[in-house]
């Protein structure tokens, strides 16, 4: 070891200097200069020297940088063109690496000799190879059986190996036909182990002597499977004793594995005979070796052979039959058609499913009719053919299966009706809007409609608002409306989906009218409303079918129209039709703001002139997250008739307005408890009011936005600038995070279920406003770390990995009064992915004067007040642009 | 029938013998459908375990033998196996479940008729090929192999031996067929002529600098190791994660590599051929490891656009696709409006990985990711690698699986093995 510290030191202090400047060079980031190879050894030299010490480092930890900065330099003289390098490298590792160094570096220098070193290097490796050392010997056999002048080595090492070492030696030995006599003369002397290593290196060479030798040894699992492996060897190299070899293989003696190697091997060298071997294989072997048999045949043979096969199919078994059917099949030789079509009259069921199998590859125009008969029947061929009459792809099928439903009729005709609209026979529109239109057959034109409404294209819809206007009957006419609607659905924009009913729409039969107008009230539009008003000026028929269009609109745009309607419309029929039209699009995404729903549906309440319509506003204020919603429902809370319905809506409201003002919703609850008796509906608002207690300061109501992945910079993730803290804020698709649909869980934000996924991050923002200002405290949890923004300024980071648990990070923050921006950053390694923040008083007590938003449609209120001194600069941030973008949406 | 050699006359070579019908031992006959099949569960931690579940819920097979290193868990999956066939162990219609440490035991069992592998990677290709040349079926967990060389040797090996061999990428048969739905989408032309694929997946493995900790009692270190070079324990390796480290795995890459390659390469036609380049970043300004296919197609290392951590996005002269375990996107939108038409391309339908691997076994078709498959995926994971660990642009062969004109990178198609372990 002293020879070695004394190495060290001349390293440290005499090379390191020279060889940093040229690191960048042997790194290949700056460029190579000219060297001979006497230069470039006393580089690696040199190179090697430098890095000696520190891949002596005492703890292992600090070996991990210079190693694999040393095996990447070495890893990179390797490459093509640089053979002067690798060989530089080589020499100096093999000129150091059987001297005195402590073991882990010679090990390593081992290691990068694997992949680096060439002739130079094997007598280092062949003494390392005798090393009393297991893990040098271990790793100088693996550096040496990587070396391309391996043979010369392994010629060394192996006839003059101690008995000890033989085992190991022969493992890592190359296929070298050199030392087949050395092989041979173990493998028939030596030890079990020794002898089964020599075995196995026998196969391996691929040689003639070696398959002599191993048949001269007496049989056994590893000289068979050794013969196998020699014969591949042969087979490889072109030697034609191989064939004799694989033949002597598949012997019925032999194990099963065995011979279908052999079956395989002569099937790959000596193809004239495969279909010989396939033959014999597929009437007399075992499931293994047809598998190998029917593998050849869908894999290699040629179409030819495959004929063949295909003439002498109805002699073989059934189960013969079923693999070649497969295999026909699998290689789409259409030829092998009549085959198939022959098998179908097979007295074996299995043949004559693999023979309809087979047709729904090879099938063509002329199989349609053969096909749609099978189809017909009830069982499992049935089944099977249509099936394949699904996946016929051949010219001329849908043409044919178009020509048989036109001239066939009953059963048969709604198959082929049934086929094309399931293949998307775009050219059978016209006939399956002939055969919609036939009243006669009720199973055949709802097949035919329903095609009609599928395979439909915009420029049909003007031909089937020709059939809704002429049609004699209303059932015509009601399917004609309902393709209509499927057809212009699927166009892309607003105005040409009713362009063409609306054209219609004033020289059409009354009847007529009131589907066109139906049609009208599915697809919606600026223009379609406008019209459907015009309609309730018109005959009593007409105005019932424009009430019931608005009720049945797409968005919120007839809602002020539906409320007009509910309270002045005279037919009590109309009215209830108009008052549930408008709960309904009241309901839509695009409705007023929450406060102005609630009037709305406040005045609805009060127009409604029986129980079971308010009901139904009831169930609609339910849907409203807003303090007005409650008040709305206070005086329905006293009426029996009422009372169930709105406490289920007060239950519903109160929870979530109590992400904004707890006392309000523990008011209402309290109001619903006086009144509940047992049953139901008081478990319903006890729950409720646990619920408020356990959750009470928890802010539930976020926007969330993400998720952003890690950037290039060099820093932990819960540092890096993504896009809603840096410049590009704007562009962040900010969206209201879903509740957990779990009430028991509504506390927490669940990232995972919202983005998912691993090594990431995602930011979550709130308003609150407080009332006074004051000392507060955040009572955070997070999985994993996190980062808080209180308006502009970071007020907390735990850069960590942990699940989500309550209050794990308490911060005290100063509130001035009015609205404040929290926000959240929350990154992911894997597992769980949430967080969670409390408001409380800065003693740790409940905190009363604040509120939160119960419902992002809010944000438009606050957008009003932006120029209020509610607002400070920091907290208005976002809101303008979040509020665009949830109008948008 | 014109044929160099008459079935007389090859029986006459005694190759086959017509007098010696039948010509397999009755147990390595492929199942009838209704009989159950005997199943030996190899490796049973995470995957494993999950695996072992399926079995004991499947009634087409019975799980006779479990095997593992770790004797806690192979203690904890035989108890698992006993509660579930509780009834049927207290009548004697089942005799227990074996335990083993040594997987060559198990395999020496004729009782079982096929096996499920669910070791460290370092392991999957020697245990594959000792089942297959065992006379059994194999459904094996993907990443398939820890090299090149051990791809292409585990398809001859199980092709030599007739064996149904069952790739773990499932992302094939389940899904709800979306990865399935989406390359019919690029095969069948719906986005234009493929121009690119974006995988995001982790990256490479790196050398091991764990420290030496003392082996603890339950466990078989030596065996834990096997063929890898030999080392101390490690908890950090096992019952940790081993997936970081180049002996035992190609990290990242190959881990979720051995799915979204797959899907890539299936997408692109080359379940039996792979790329013909590797670019890593860094060269010829190249921003993201490239691989080069024959038909000019690129398939980047990163960059898939979707909602997902990972998952693949293809790029094509009329539209893209993105496609992950969580989502399915066309742009424009309409690309997947309507399904696969009959004149459009077709793939193999599995909607149960595992049922299918059952299904094969009994009609001896191959399955869905068969060997070849799992193999030539994995493969363009391991080229990536070795793009990464070589820092240099690699030309590669997939015909000849040799890199061209690259001896020093040809020298990592194989990792010798420690003695006695060998791949013959």
């Amino acid at each position: 070891m002293k020879a070695f510290a004394l190495l060290l030191c001349v390293a440290v202090s005499g090379w390191a200097v020279d060889v940093e400047p040229l690191l960048p060079e042997l790194r290949g980031s700056a460029p190579a200069l000219e060297r001979d190879a006497a230069g470039w050894r006393a580089l690696h030299d040199a190179v090697l020297a430098y890095y000696l010490p520190r891949l002596a480092a005492e703890k292992i930890g600090d070996r991990k940088e210079p190693a694999t900065e040393y095996q990447a330099i070495c890893w990179r003289a390797a490459r093509p063109g640089a053979e002067i390098e690798r060989q530089a490298a080589g020499e100096a590792i093999a000129a150091r690496v059987t001297g005195d160094l402590p073991p882990h570096v010679r090990l390593w220098l081992l290691q990068v000799l694997q992949h680096v070193g060439g002739p130079e290097a094997v007598p280092a490796l062949v003494e390392l190879a005798g090393s009393p050392d297991g893990e040098t010997r271990a790793w100088a056999l693996r550096a040496l059986a990587e070396n391309p002048a391996a043979a010369i080595g392994f010629a060394r090492l192996i006839p003059a190996a101690p008995a000890e070492f033989l085992v190991e030696r022969l493992a890592a030995a190359p296929p070298l036909s050199a030392l087949v006599p050395v092989f041979a003369k173990l493998a028939a002397a030596g030890d079990g182990a020794v002898a089964e290593a020599a075995v196995r290196a026998l196969g391996r060479t691929g040689d003639p002597g070696a398959w002599q030798a191993l048949e001269e040894l007496p049989s056994s699992p590893p000289v068979v499977l050794a013969q196998l492996h020699c014969a591949e060897g042969m087979a490889a190299a072109g030697n034609p004793a191989a064939l004799a070899a694989y033949r002597e293989l598949l012997g019925e003696t032999r194990p099963e594995t065995v011979r279908c190697g052999a079956l395989r091997g002569l099937l790959a060298t000596a193809p004239g005979e495969a279909v010989v071997l396939v033959d014999m294989a597929l009437a007399q072997g075992s499931p293994r070796l047809q598998g190998v048999a029917v593998d050849y045949l869908r894999r290699t043979a040629d179409e030819a052979t495959l004929n063949r096969f295909g003439a002498e199919l109805a002699t073989l078994s059934p189960a013969g039959q079923v693999l070649l059917l497969d295999v026909f099949a699998a290689r789409r030789i259409v030829g092998l058609r009549p085959v198939a079509l022959a098998a179908l009259a097979s007295p074996a069921a299995e043949v004559r499913v693999a023979a309809v199998r087979a047709l729904a590859q090879l099938g063509d125009a002329a199989s349609v009719p053969v096909l749609v008969t099978l189809a017909e029947t009830p069982d499992g061929l049935g089944k099977e053919a249509a099936t394949a009459l699904r996946q016929l792809a051949a010219p001329g099928v849908d043409a044919a299966l178009l020509a048989l439903a036109r001239e066939s009729a009953g059963e048969r005709r709604l198959l082929c009706v049934d086929l094309l609209i399931e293949r998307r026979v775009e050219s059978a529109f016209p006939v399956m809007l002939e055969f919609a239109r036939q009243e006669d057959d009720r199973k055949l034109g709802a097949s035919a409609w329903k095609g009609v409404a599928l395979l439909g294209e915009g420029e049909d819809i003007s031909t089937l608002i020709e059939v809704l206007t002429t049609a004699s009957s209303d059932t015509i006419r009601r399917s004609a409306a309902k393709a209509v609607v499927a057809v212009a659905r699927r166009e892309p924009a607003a105005s040409p989906r009713t362009a063409a009913l609306l054209a219609a729409l004033p020289n059409a039969s009354p009847e007529a009218r009131i589907e066109l107008i139906g049609a009208l009230g599915e697809l919606g539009g600026a223009e379609a409303l406008a019209a459907v008003r015009e309609a309730l000026a018109s005959a009593p028929e007409l105005r019932a079918a424009a009430v019931r269009a608005l009720g049945t609109w797409p968005d919120a745009s007839p809602a002020d129209l539906l409320l007009t309607l509910a309270r002045e419309e005279t037919d009590p029929v109309l009215r209830v039709l108009a008052l549930r039209g408008c709960v309904r699009a009241l309901g839509q995404p695009d409705a007023p703001p929450p406060a102005e729903t609630v009037r709305r549906l406040g005045e609805l309440l009060a127009a409604a002139g029986r129980d079971e319509d308010r009901k139904v506003v009831l169930a609609g204020l339910g849907q409203v997250s807003h303090r007005d919603a409650l008040d709305a429902l206070r005086p329905c809370l006293d009426q029996p008739a009422l009372q169930a319905e709105a406490v289920a809506a007060v239950l519903k409201v109160a929870l979530a307005v109590a992400r904004e003002d707890r006392a309000l919703a523990d008011h209402y609850l309290d109001l619903v408890l006086e009144r509940a008796e047992a049953g139901p509906l008081r478990e319903q608002a006890e729950t409720a009011k646990r619920q408020l207690e356990e959750f009470d300061g928890f802010l539930m109501n976020w926007l969330v936005a993400g998720p952003f992945y890690k950037t290039a910079e060099k820093c932990a993730v819960i540092d890096m600038t993504m896009e809603p803290e840096g410049g590009q804020a704007g562009a962040v698709r900010w969206q209201p995070a879903p509740l957990t649909g779990d009430p028991a869980a509504d506390w927490q934000l669940d990232f995972g279920k919202i983005f998912g996924g691993t090594n990431r991050a995602a930011y979550a923002v709130t308003w609150i406003r407080s009332e006074t200002g004051g000392k507060v405290r955040f009572e955070l949890g997070s999985d994993d770390a996190v980062k808080v923004w209180l308006d502009d300024t970071v007020v907390h980071r735990n850069d960590v990995a942990r699940p989500v648990r309550r209050g794990e990070d308490v911060v005290e923050v100063e509130l001035t009064p009015g609205w404040h921006r929290i926000m959240l950053k929350i990154t992911q390694g894997g597992g769980g992915w949430g967080a969670c923040l409390r408001l409380r008083a800065a003693d740790g007590g409940q905190l009363s004067g604040w509120r939160t938003l119960a419902d992002f449609r809010d944000l438009r209120i606050m957008e009003q007040d932006l120029g209020t001194p509610e607002f400070g600069e920091s907290a208005r941030r976002g809101i303008a642009d979040i509020a665009a973008r949830l109008k948008a949406n | 029938m014109q044929s160099g050699i008459s079935r007389r006359q090859l029986l006459r070579t005694g190759g086959v013998c017509a007098a010696s019908l039948p010509w397999a031992m009755p147990r390595l006959l492929a199942a009838p459908a209704n009989e159950v099949l005997g199943i030996g569960m190899i490796g049973i931690g995470g995957m494993g375990g999950g695996h072992l579940g399926r079995c004991l819920n499947h009634g087409g097979v019975r799980v006779v033998a479990v095997c593992d290193v770790d004797a806690n868990r192979r203690r904890v999956a035989r108890d698992r196996v006993h509660q579930k066939y509780g009834d049927d162990l207290k009548s004697g219609v089942y005799r227990g479940c074996a335990e083993y440490g040594d997987f060559r035991e198990l395999l020496a069992r004729d009782d079982i008729d096929a096996v499920m592998i669910a070791t460290p990677d370092h392991w999957h290709t020697l245990i594959s090929i000792a089942a297959a040349r065992a006379g059994k079926d194999v459904y094996c967990e993907k990443p398939l192999t820890l090299t090149i060389g051990e791809a292409k040797r585990i398809i001859e090996v199980v092709r030599q031996c007739g064996c149904v061999f069952q790739t773990g990428s499932q992302q094939r048969s389940g899904y709800n067929g979306m990865f399935r739905f989406a390359c019919e989408m690029v095969r069948s032309g719906r986005i234009g002529e493929l121009k690119t694929c974006h995988v995001t997946v982790g990256g490479p493995s790196g050398d091991c600098f764990l420290p030496a900790e003392p082996t603890p009692e339950w466990m078989d270190w030596d065996m834990w190791l096997g063929p890898a070079p030999v080392r101390p324990f490690s908890g950090k390796l096992h019952p940790g994660s081993w997936r970081g480290y180049r002996d035992y795995s190609g990290g990242g890459f190959t881990d979720w590599g051995a799915h979204h390659f797959d899907i890539c390469q299936w997408a692109l036609d080359a379940d039996e051929s792979g790329p013909v380049g590797i670019v890593p970043p860094g060269v010829d300004g190249a921003e993201r490891l490239a691989f080069r296919y024959a038909n000019g197609v690129e398939v980047y290392h990163g960059g898939y656009g979707g909602t997902d951590s990972n998952g693949i996005t293809f790029t094509g002269t009329r539209g893209k696709i993105d496609v992950s375990r969580s989502d399915l996107r066309t742009d424009p939108a309409e690309i997947m409006a309507t399904p696969i038409r009959p004149d459009e391309v077709h793939l193999y339908q599995s909607h149960d990985h595992f049922g299918n691997w059952l299904d094969c076994i009994r009609t001896r078709r191959r399955p869905v990711c068969d060997v070849e498959i799992g193999a030539r995926s994995v493969t363009v994971c391991h080229l990536g690698n070795l793009a990464y660990w070589l820092n240099r642009p690699l030309r590669w062969n997939p015909e000849t699986w040799d890199f061209v004109d690259d001896p020093g990178a040809s020298r990592w198609i194989n990792r010798p093995l420690r003695a006695p372990w060998t791949l013959d």
